[in-house]
């Protein structure tokens, strides 16, 4: 998808029962509210709304350049772009701009809030590692740091041994509604599954980097894989001010 | 050969009682339950994930499910590298054994197997369900079996359990020899697919042998 410069682009068209939930490093959670799908008066066409940008100051930059996270769907359908399959670009965390000063975290986030008492508070809890996670990191972009990420966020989250993810709930596998190996064809791995207390999954959880996007299909995967068609699967996200501006 | 199965290999010479079939050091003999150790790789190169696993063999399409198994070590990553693998062999095989081998000695059969989900009692997992009722059967329960599967929405199986398990409830009120071959035919797939034939025992390992 082309946008204009100094617009995000974001594969996150509406989907029914996602919700993408962006986080402020360091911040106060600012919730608001999931708007409906619908015409944007602002924009004068179909937007998905995913939740207004937040972003919260680390170092000394001016953050009100960054415009509102609306996904321009023109063209899309009404249920989200169900045959466009995202570029490569979407696929990996935005490069490390030579040069550039502010390496720090930008946030971004909305309330994710399922109604769940249970889930919107565990996505409080990961939002908040996350941001440990990433400033412990330092800076970076990339594939490779996009999988560091992932990798000291799960260590994190094992160590914490949250309720209903514990250990298990940490690069867990799934196929035909059952856990399963990585390495099986077919199967695919969620970074943290929340489960209620029979064991049953009630969350997912996806950490993405830089300009990595949770897309209907990974989600049509995940559900699938997971046999729970309306589990939740949620987007835990940090974006490096590197990428913001350029 | 992959690192993994040369780590396991190492393994199974260090554990009595255990034979290495394709990615799976399984513990002898097989009745009905895969028991075994495997590795599972990871984000990281080099690093895996030990899981000590319990899976029944008797659900159709089963591609080894770990509903059932357990990330060994607190779910910490192990790494498998060629130069350091006598070591690092000494050390899984350590972790393994006695502990862990032990219980999976234990969890021999179908009853076993409901003793070690005993914990999940009344847990509504579909699959869970249906590994429930098919254990039951095997048990000579199928009063059992029966109730459980009629309370299932089996429509909202994953599409090759459904198509397996909704022909073996409709045998199983109407043509219950039909439902005995069929879920034979599931568990003897499994068997040959993961390669398990020589570590079975039992009736099982007589009509794989016999191709009956």
């Amino acid at each position: 998808m082309q946008l204009p410069a100094n617009t995000r682009t974001a594969s996150a068209p509406n989907i029914r029962g996602i919700v993408i939930a962006s986080f402020a490093d360091g911040g106060t959670l600012d919730r608001t509210s999931y708007p409906a799908y619908g015409a944007s008066a602002e924009l004068g066409t179909p937007v998905g709304y995913i939740g207004r940008r937040v972003d919260a100051k680390l170092g000394n930059l001016p953050f009100r350049i960054n415009p509102p996270s609306l996904v321009d769907l023109r063209g899309w359908g009404r249920e989200g772009d169900e045959g466009t399959r995202p570029s490569m670009l979407d696929a990996y965390p935005e490069p490390l701009i030579p040069g550039a000063q502010y390496a720090q975290v930008v946030v971004q986030q909305n309330g994710a809030a399922t109604g769940n008492p249970r889930i919107d508070r565990t996505t409080e809890r990961l939002l908040s590692v996350l941001v440990d996670t990433v400033q412990s990191l330092g800076p970076g972009a990339g594939p490779i740091f996009g999988i560091r990420a992932h990798v000291e966020f799960g260590r994190r989250i094992k160590e914490l041994n949250i309720p209903g993810i514990r250990e298990k709930g940490v690069e867990q596998s799934f196929s035909l509604g059952g856990a399963a190996d990585y390495g099986l064809e077919g199967s695919i791995r969620t970074d943290v599954v929340l489960r209620d207390r029979e064991g049953i999954p009630i969350a997912v959880y996806d950490l993405k980097t830089g300009n990595a996007r949770l897309t209907p299909s990974r989600v049509r995967e995940i559900r699938d894989a997971l046999g729970r068609p309306d589990i939740p699967v949620i987007e835990l996200r940090y974006r490096q001010v590197s990428s913001i501006l350029r | 050969m992959s690192i993994k199965r040369k780590t396991l290999q190492l393994i199974q010479r260090r554990l009595k009682g255990t034979q290495l079939c394709k990615n799976v050091l399984v513990v002898l003999p097989t009745e009905h339950i895969l028991r075994g150790f495997m590795f599972e790789r990871t984000l990281s190169k080099d690093m895996y994930y030990l899981w000590r696993v319990i899976t029944p063999l008797y659900m159709p399409a089963n591609p080894v499910f770990l509903d059932y198994s357990k990330r060994l070590s607190k779910s910490r990553y192990f790494r498998l590298t060629r130069e350091t693998l006598d070591e690092t062999a000494e050390h899984i095989a350590s972790i393994m054994s006695p502990g862990h081998l032990s219980y999976l000695r234990r969890v021999r059969g179908p009853k076993e197997f409901l003793k070690h989900v005993g914990w999940m009692a009344g847990n509504t997992m579909l699959n869970f369900r249906v590994d429930l009722a098919l254990t039951h059967y095997l048990l000579g329960n199928i009063d059992q079996c029966i109730k459980i599967l009629e309370r299932l929405p089996l429509e909202n199986l994953a599409a090759p359990i459904r198509s397996n398990i909704v022909p073996f409830f409709t045998e199983l009120r109407t043509s219950p020899a039909d439902a005995a071959c069929r879920l034979q035919a599931w568990e003897r797939d499994t068997v040959e697919r993961l390669g398990l034939a020589e570590t079975m025992s039992g009736e099982m390992a007589g009509n794989i042998r016999t191709g009956g």
